[in-house]
Order: structure tokens, then sequence, then C-alpha cells
């Protein structure tokens, strides 16, 4: 017992204490208040995709070094059995003793000596939860920063370009922040704070009007989402390092789960409002989508441009489904291209390559259009898998009716919108023509 | 020598004008009007006016602070001391009061009462029964996820939201010659503060980003007025080019919180999206502006169906920037209660001595222009006036005539198929 005990010790020690909103265990929840505990798939991908996670690792050039993870869930597993060993030989006792305890008088000594015994083994599980939770919080937290699982689809190496409008615009131009503030579309003052004006904030109304048209008439529900989010559901996400964080007052201080600022027209968003909450297998697809904003930290050293905002606004599509994905994705990629075909501007889609793909993804279809500036693509939406990557860590479930199992919903969503980014490209694809184009301005402001 | 007090003085505000300051063109302090501020004859006046709002200047103090600094040696640190002294005591004095409000009681003066009182004696449901019903909102099991006091507005209500911005956006700018401006939600303190707000201190209206994770000193906006005055910030117009009518659509968000029972539901939120028209004028004009986006408002919802009251706000329910306000409160049946839909209010030259927003006179002097702001349309609470007033007995909402373009032709909002029953998985495993 010693020996484990040291172990741990040893163990939490080498390893980096991190604080979490999304896993908390033990001494921890008795201070602040656990919103819930992920559903962890480690065994399965253990037991059976060992192979399946490794190539996975090295295809996305993830910087794990997935054996220590291996050996750290040994460890746990050897903790954990001891634990639990431990608890089955105390329930045991308790019910031998409570059997015997009828004829006391008669099986005194006897009670006498398990009563010892079982203040050892409750002695020991003390020692040992002292340590247990912060091994258990710590593997877990490591499981929890592994990727998502790799769609087959999604390219090993190099990008795949699955679709093309148009030919690729060859002049060169200005860049199209100097072409807005020229034209008077564009006071930009930093990549926190710029106003678009005259054409420019028009055709951000019209262009958002048309696709959320669009995406009505294909049969998707508008949400109206809240910007605010906590840390469990940006967590739950793995999407902690651009959200902003509000301020708290003092009182507060020890919160883990703080508030944060992402925008309605996010994924953050719509998980917020399943986490934790099931549904009926037979409401299943749900297909959603928001129009609003989005705001991200952006790294300061990236370039003054509509490229680079900390605030866009933005159409984000949120699906939930069953089983079939594929299908589901498809309909919706051949939907959007059929949107952005009738702006009258070059475009691809893209599946980016595993090392270019967030570690939630499962596979990222990129919507590009072409900056003449930068000479390159740049990404104006786009439209990603999840599988059950995302339901799983915040607990949004759904029971399906053959197996009567609770079962998790595979996400598909996506920014199919970024009003800076498309505006950015327009202005420098063709700087002379009218912004409101006959398409758009029919949905100025209906 | 005022002049001098007045152009050179450093205030508290320096702190924070580093490169915001630089960026956002604001001038390195405000411009404060020390000649009548510091005139003695004025100070009963002052004092006087204090009082009426309510308001937290020390006027007096002001006055004390200016004698002693008269007689001091203007190279000596006590001198530059007093300066600042003197600078921040005057950014507190709040804004002149319009003189017709002078001998106005507490309560505010109901102007005119427009469009009938809906039909009474109907058992009006409460917006959130009726939104719970035909799952259009959410409201529940939020605090963990998304902070307190969230919402989420779905299907047919997420259109209507939308449909509402259109309708007023379009409005105003094809009938009354409005520039859309599509502004930030993060702005820095400097500009919040500016424009009349406090950003510190317990009961503040302002959101911080957390100063220990984010670089700079950056706050979440509560309204888009912020946003056009920071964008106005230290331009010079033309006289000929006033007035500035700048509109914009943007979400507000707001500290503040309630536990009163009348602001349940989304009556009182943390966040909401708000239509706003912001006039920049010339100071003789900017009575005549206040009535024409007074008109605008009262015009807009009148279009809607709506029963409100327009009112005439009392003194003290003018904060420190505003010399006159303009409620409109609309009625909810369901909760038998007027609620405020819409304010507007002309701020004369608080803002823009704050933010060095000028035009150049026929003549050629530089003036300081009078700023004015209204809410064309915020959404929450024309979501609770609308559903309570057009809910039919048979469980559905009847869109108002004029926003059927606006919705795709839809007349009514009925039970959303697409919203699944949700059930709270409750235990951790």
């Amino acid at each position: 017992m010693n020996m484990l005990k040291h172990s741990c010790l040893y163990f939490t020690h080498t390893l980096k204490r991190c604080y979490s909103a999304l896993y908390i265990t033990g001494k921890k929840a008795q201070e602040t208040f656990a919103v819930l505990t992920p559903y962890i798939d480690f065994e399965e991908r253990y037991n059976n995709k060992k192979n399946e996670l490794i190539a996975n690792i090295a295809a996305r050039n993830y910087p794990l070094d997935i054996h220590k993870v291996f050996d750290s869930w040994e460890f746990f597993q050897t903790v954990d059995d001891r634990r639990k060993k431990l608890e089955a030989t105390r329930t045991e006792l308790a019910q031998k003793i409570s059997t015997l305890m009828k004829e006391y008088s008669k099986n005194e000594d006897e009670i006498k000596k398990l009563r010892l015994h079982a203040k050892l083994i409750k002695d020991d599980l003390k020692a040992m939860k002292e340590h247990y939770y912060e091994v258990e919080e710590q593997v877990m937290l490591k499981i929890l920063d592994l990727p998502n699982v790799l769609h087959p689809k999604t390219p090993l190496k190099e990008e795949t370009v699955i679709c093309q409008y148009l030919e690729k615009p060859e002049s060169s131009s200005e860049s199209h922040k100097d072409i807005a503030e020229k034209l008077g579309f564009l006071q930009y003052i930093d990549k926190t704070s710029s106003f678009l004006k005259g054409e420019a904030s028009l055709f951000e109304q019209a262009i958002l009007n048309y696709f959320r048209n669009c995406m009505i008439d294909s049969g998707f529900t508008v949400f109206c989402n809240p910007s605010f989010c906590r840390s469990v559901v940006a967590e739950g996400c793995a999407d902690m390092e651009n959200v902003f964080t509000i301020a708290e007052s003092e009182h507060s201080k020890e919160n883990l789960n703080h508030l944060h600022l992402s925008g309605g027209a996010t994924l953050l968003s719509f998980m917020a409002y399943f986490t934790k909450h099931t549904l009926l297998s037979t409401q299943l697809p749900l297909k959603y989508f928001a129009v609003g904003k989005r705001y991200r930290n952006v790294d300061p050293e990236k370039t003054d441009d509509l490229f680079n905002l900390s605030q866009e606004s933005s159409l984000n599509i949120f699906l939930a489904t069953a089983d079939n994905e594929l299908v589901d994705l498809d309909c919706v990629l051949k939907d959007v291209k059929g949107f952005y075909q009738k702006l009258g501007y070059h475009f691809r889609m893209v599946l980016l390559p595993a090392n270019r793909i967030e570690k939630s993804e499962s596979l990222h279809v990129s919507i590009q259009m072409y900056s003449n500036h930068l000479n390159g693509y740049v990404e104006v939406g786009n439209i990603s898998s999840y599988d059950s990557y995302l339901s799983k860590r915040l607990i949004f479930t759904y029971n399906d009716q053959s197996s009567k199992d609770r079962a998790f919903p595979k996400i598909i969503a996506g920014t199919v919108l970024n009003v800076p980014k498309v505006l950015g490209c327009v202005l420098e694809n063709s700087p002379d023509k009218n912004l409101l184009s006959d398409v758009l301005n029919k949905y100025l402001f209906h | 020598m005022l002049e001098k007090i007045g152009k050179t003085a450093v205030g508290a505000l320096r702190n924070f004008h580093t490169t915001h300051a630089y960026l956002w063109n604001i001038p390195k302090q405000a411009e404060l009007d020390i000649f009548f501020l510091c005139n003695p004859s004025n100070l009963s006046n002052i004092e006087q006016n204090i009082a009426n709002r309510k308001g937290i200047g020390d006027i007096r103090r002001a006055h004390e602070l200016k004698t002693r600094l008269d007689k001091t040696d203007t190279s000596s640190i006590e001198y530059s001391k007093l300066k600042e002294e003197l600078y921040q005591e005057l950014l507190r004095i709040p804004n002149e009061t319009h003189p017709n409000l002078a001998k106005m009681e507490e309560e505010p003066k109901i102007l005119k009462l427009v469009n009938e009182k809906p039909y009474e004696g109907f058992k009006y449901l409460e917006f959130h029964e009726i939104a719970k019903r035909l799952k259009l909102v959410r409201t529940e099991q939020l605090g963990n996820v998304s902070g307190n006091r969230s919402y989420y507005l779905l299907g047919e209500m997420a259109e209507l939201e939308h449909a509402l911005v259109n309708y007023f956006l379009e409005n105003l700018i094809v009938n009354h010659g409005f520039e859309l401006i599509s502004v930030p939600d993060i702005l820095p303190r400097d500009v919040i503060e500016r424009c009349g707000m406090k950003t510190r201190g317990e009961r503040n209206q302002v959101y911080s980003l957390d100063p220990t994770r984010h670089d700079s000193d950056l706050c979440l906006s509560g309204t888009s007025e912020m946003s056009l005055a920071g964008f106005l910030s230290g331009k010079v117009f033309k006289e000929e080019e006033l007035p500035k009518k700048l509109a914009a659509v943007s979400r507000c968000f707001r500290a503040e919180t309630s536990s009163v029972a009348e602001e349940r539901g989304i009556f009182r939120v943390h966040e909401f999206t708000k239509v706003e028209m912001f006039v920049a004028t010339n100071p003789m004009m900017s009575d005549k502006h206040l009535e024409e986006i007074c008109t605008i408002q009262e015009k807009g919802f009148e279009s809607l169906g709506l029963h409100f009251q327009v009112l005439d706000m009392p003194p003290h329910e003018l904060g420190a920037p505003a010399y006159r306000k303009y409620d409109i409160e609309a009625w909810m049946p369901g909760r038998k209660m007027f609620g405020e839909i819409s304010s507007c209010s002309n701020c004369t030259d608080y803002q823009s001595r704050r933010l060095g927003i000028k035009y150049v006179t026929k003549f050629g002097h530089e003036r300081f222009v009078h700023t004015l702001n209204g809410t064309a349309c915020a959404i929450p609470r024309l979501l609770i006036a609308l559903t309570e007033t057009f809910q039919h007995e048979k469980g559905y909402i009847n869109i108002p005539l004029v926003l059927h373009k606006y919705m795709r032709g839809k007349t009514t909002i009925s039970k959303q198929k697409h919203i699944p029953e949700l059930k709270l998985v409750k235990h951790k495993k």
C-alpha cells in the first residue's frame, strides 16, 4: 500500500497542475460546483484502436507523446483496481459483520476481529483517496486533451480540392483594407474595433439576409443565441485559447467556470444549448443556424485587415444526427455551394489535411475565396464534422429506442459565412464592381 | 488663465490615454466649458441643477479649488496638483437641464398615449407562458453553461427579431436619411467613460474584459451609442455637413442584475440586439432633432399596433449626459403594465466636449456639435409587447401587418415543430 501511495505522490508531482472546469473531481468538487462529468471513451480507444490513435496523432502532427498517456492510463488502472478491491472488501466485511451482529454474544470475538480488519481497510482507502483524485484528474485531463478520431475522408498529407466555381482571378490588387478605406467603406482602428460604413455596411446586412433566407429555404431553423458561454462549454468544445474572458468580482475568483464572450453565431453557443441534455432519437436530425457575431482574441502579430478581426459578423450552422453523418454533410455542402455560386465570385471547397484541422474536428471542409493581394486563398467559411467528440465531452445524448442505451449525436457545424473575410476578397477580386450586386440588393432589408 | 486650465489640465483620463486614444483620435482631455462652470455667478444655478438631478458633482468644491489655484504660483508642484483636482471635479458635473423640466415633479410627464389599449375582456397570458407553450424561447438551465439570465430565441421568434431589425433599419435608411454603420461591440474603457458611463465600482453596468488575460483595457459596449460617439471622436465637420445621422444594429451588453418580480423572464437581460439612432447636429437644431427622433420612434411603434405612452423624463432620471430625455413605454397586457421599450436623449455638448466632436461655422469658428441618441428598436421588450398584445385565443401569435413582408410572408407564429423536447441529464456519470 505504501509503495502505491509513494507512486501516486511521485506521479502527481511530476504532472503540471492545471485547473479545469470540465473535469472536476474529489476535493475540488467540494469547493466548486461540477456541472458535469464528461463521458470518457478512452478504454475503447486504448483496447481496440490503439494503432488508429497513434497514426492519428502522427498525421495531425499533434504535440503529444501518446505513449506517456498510455503509461498514465495503465498506472491509473492499477490504482483504480486497487481502490475497487478495497471498496469491495469493505462492503463484504460490513455485510459479514451485520450478519454476525444478529447473535452478538455468540460472535463477539469474530466481530472484533472483523472490525479491526475493516478499520485497516478504511485507513488504507483514506490514505489512498488523498492522492487518487489527483491521479484521476491528471489522467483524465490528458485524455481530454487527445484529438478527435480522423474521418476517413480527411487527407493525411495534402489538401484536396472538392469543387471550384469560376477561374481564379489573375490580376494583382491593392490590399482590400486600402481599397475599402479609399472608397469610404472602412474606418479601421485596430483588431478589436473597426467600423464598416457606406456600401460595405449595407453589403454586410444584405449578404447575411441572403444566406439567412437560403438556409431557411433549405429547411434549417433559426436560433438567436447568447454571446456568453461558461468555461465548461469552451473547454468541452476544446476552444479555450481564443475566447475572451470577462473580469469577475473578487469573491468569484475561486470559481473555475468563468464567463467568456464568444458570440451567438458560434459552435460554443449551440453546444451550450444541448450540454447535459438528452432528447429522443426520433427528434434527430437537428438542423439549425444562427446569424450574429463571433468574437475571438486575435494574435496581435497578424496583419491589420479584415481577415484578422476580433469581431466578425457570421452565419453559423449546427447539425446533430444519429448515424449516417456523411449523407447530411454532403447535402449541406451541396446547398452551401449553390448559395455561394449565386453570388458570382470565384470560390473553392477544400478538404484540409489532418495536420491543419482542429483537434476537435474529424473532418474540415474549408470554403475559400481568393485574395489577389496575398496571392492566396482565404478561408471565408467552413463546415466541419465533429463525430461524437463534443457530445461525449458535454453530455449531449439521445435515447436510442432500439437498444434503450444512451447514445451521443454526431455533430456537423461551421461558420458557413464570415462577412468581413468575404468582403475583403470581393473588394480585391473586383475593386471597381458595385458591392451590392443584383442578387444582394434584393436582400438589403429582407 | 481659465482657458489654460481647460486646455492643459491633465486628467485621470490620461491614464488610459496611450494607444487607444491615438487610434480612436480622442483628445487628450475633455475641453470642458470652464468659463461657464467656474463663473461664480453660475454657482447657485449649477448647484440647484445637480440637486434636481440627484447628481454626484460638487460644484462648490470645484469653485474652492479654482480660487486656491488662482492664488498659487503657476510653476509650483502644488499648482499642477490642484489643476488636476479641479479638472476631476469638473468632469463629474452633470449636463445642464432643459428649462421646461425645472418645475417637474418626481414623476415623468405623460405627453401622449398612442393606439387603443387592447380589449380588456380577454385573459391575456404573459410572454413566458406563451413562449414556453409554443417553444419560442428557452431560459431554463442555462446559468452554468451560458451565464445568468441567458436566453435563446428559437425558430419564428428568432425570425421575428430579424424582421424587426430589417423593418426599422429600412425605415431609418430609406425614409429618414440615416447612414448605416457597422460598429464594434468591444470598446476601450476610455470611449465608454467619455460618453458619460461609469465602468468601475459597485453597481456599474459595464462588463470589462479580464485584465489578467487581455492586454488592453477593454469593455463591452452597453449600446451602440458609445461606438457611434467613438466613431465621430476627434472629427471636425463643416457646418453644411450637419446633421450627421447614423444608425447601427448591434449586440448590447449590460452587467446589471435584477430580482424585481416585474423584470422576470427576458424583460431585463444581460445582452440583446438593438437598432440605434445617433445624430450629431448644430447646437441650434438639437431640440428640433430630439423631436424628430421621438417622432420616428412613435411612428414606428404606432405602425406595429402597440399601445404606448410617451414620457418627458424628470431631471433625476436623466443621468449625467442628457439635457432632455423622452421614454416610450409599451403596454404589456399579460403583465398588465407599461414597460420601457425605448428612449431618446439630447446630450447637447456633454459628449462632444469629451470626445472632441466639432464643426466649423460659416464664419470659420470651431464649435462643439450636439449629440443625440435614440432607440429605434430593442428586441426583447419589443418581443414581449408584441407577443402579449397579439396573442390569439387559439394559442398562436398574430404578426403585425407591416412585418409580414419581412417574415417571408408569414402572418402568424405557432408552435415550433423543429425544437426538440429536452430533458436534463441528472446523474453525473
